[in-house]
């Protein structure tokens, strides 16, 4: 067993200590704390106007493009990754191809502020 | 056994049992959730393997915007909870076939996997940094594979813009 393996003891001792001590402190609040569920309790306010449906509502479409339009940016943000390793090295060449990258991205993104979708309803 | 070896194990009853709440749930809230944890243990095992690219990318895209992506999926959707608060159904009529479908898939698997000989060498030298030889690649000789990512992604966008304006 090398060095880097031993290592990883801490790893399993980090995980079991934070299992461990996390655990413990839910299960003794769970021990002292009273234990008096009622129905005011419950609502999802404790105070203001009372709620008079639930709490799961269908949201418009429209919502979805903000997380696909994420998602798309985030997979753009992993090629950063590796670009930052490179760039003190490439300099100006990689500086350019990371713009253009970003630059037919963006025109993507123009798109979507024309067509409207980016207006919070 | 190895620190190594023991925080896999750890790792993957994790995992594993993980999973096994995403599918068994009935509160779709609940198997969201713990999807994030076992992409996250999953994370943890790239990066076990030394694989930490790997284990960012697990845990920016899987962690990150796919466990977004479908909290808003379900945002979408009409609430499968029945008003009693007893949650989706989890189980129907097609019990007997899915178990027989899914015990011969274990018993394929098995018949393929158990007769095989491992093929164990020794473990070669852990690269410092994967990340940079992978730059070093992308931004010098596959240039313009990379760029045209960026088209494919810009294709995905203009789909997503589309479909959903068709919604309206």
């Amino acid at each position: 067993m090398n060095a880097g393996m031993t290592n990883y003891y801490y790893v399993v001792a980090f995980a079991i200590v934070g299992g461990v001590f996390g655990g413990l402190l839910l299960s003794v609040a769970r021990m002292l704390r009273p234990r008096k569920i009622s129905k005011t309790k419950l609502e999802a306010y404790e105070c203001g106007m009372e709620p008079f449906e639930g709490n799961w509502t269908q949201y418009s479409a429209r919502f979805y493009v903000f997380a696909l339009v994420f998602l798309i940016f985030d997979v753009e943000i992993a090629f950063l990754y590796p670009w930052g390793t490179v760039f003190r090295d490439f300099g100006v060449t990689s500086l350019i191809e990371m713009f253009v990258f970003i630059g037919v991205l963006l025109l993507g993104l123009v798109y979507a502020w024309k067509k409207g979708v980016l207006k919070w309803l | 056994m190895s620190g190594q070896l023991l925080a896999f194990w750890a790792l993957s009853f994790v995992i594993l049992s993980g999973a096994l709440y995403i599918v068994m749930t009935k509160n779709i809230m609940h198997a969201v959730f713990m999807h994030l944890l076992t992409m996250s243990m999953i994370a943890a095992v790239y990066g076990l393997l030394h694989a930490d690219f790997m284990a960012a990318m697990q845990v920016l895209i899987y962690a990150g915007a796919v466990t977004a992506m479908v909290v808003f999926a379900l945002m979408l959707t009409k609430s499968q909870s029945r008003p009693d608060g007893a949650g989706i159904a989890v189980d129907n009529q097609q019990r007997g076939a899915s178990f027989l479908t899914a015990a011969g898939f274990l018993a394929v698997v098995i018949y393929v996997l158990v007769p095989q000989k491992w093929a164990v060498h020794e473990a070669a030298p852990v690269v410092k940094s994967d990340v940079a030889a992978m730059g070093a690649i992308i931004f010098k000789s596959y240039i313009l594979p990379f760029e045209v990512i960026s088209v494919i992604l810009l294709a995905a966008l203009i789909g997503v813009i589309v479909l959903a304006r068709k919604e309206d």
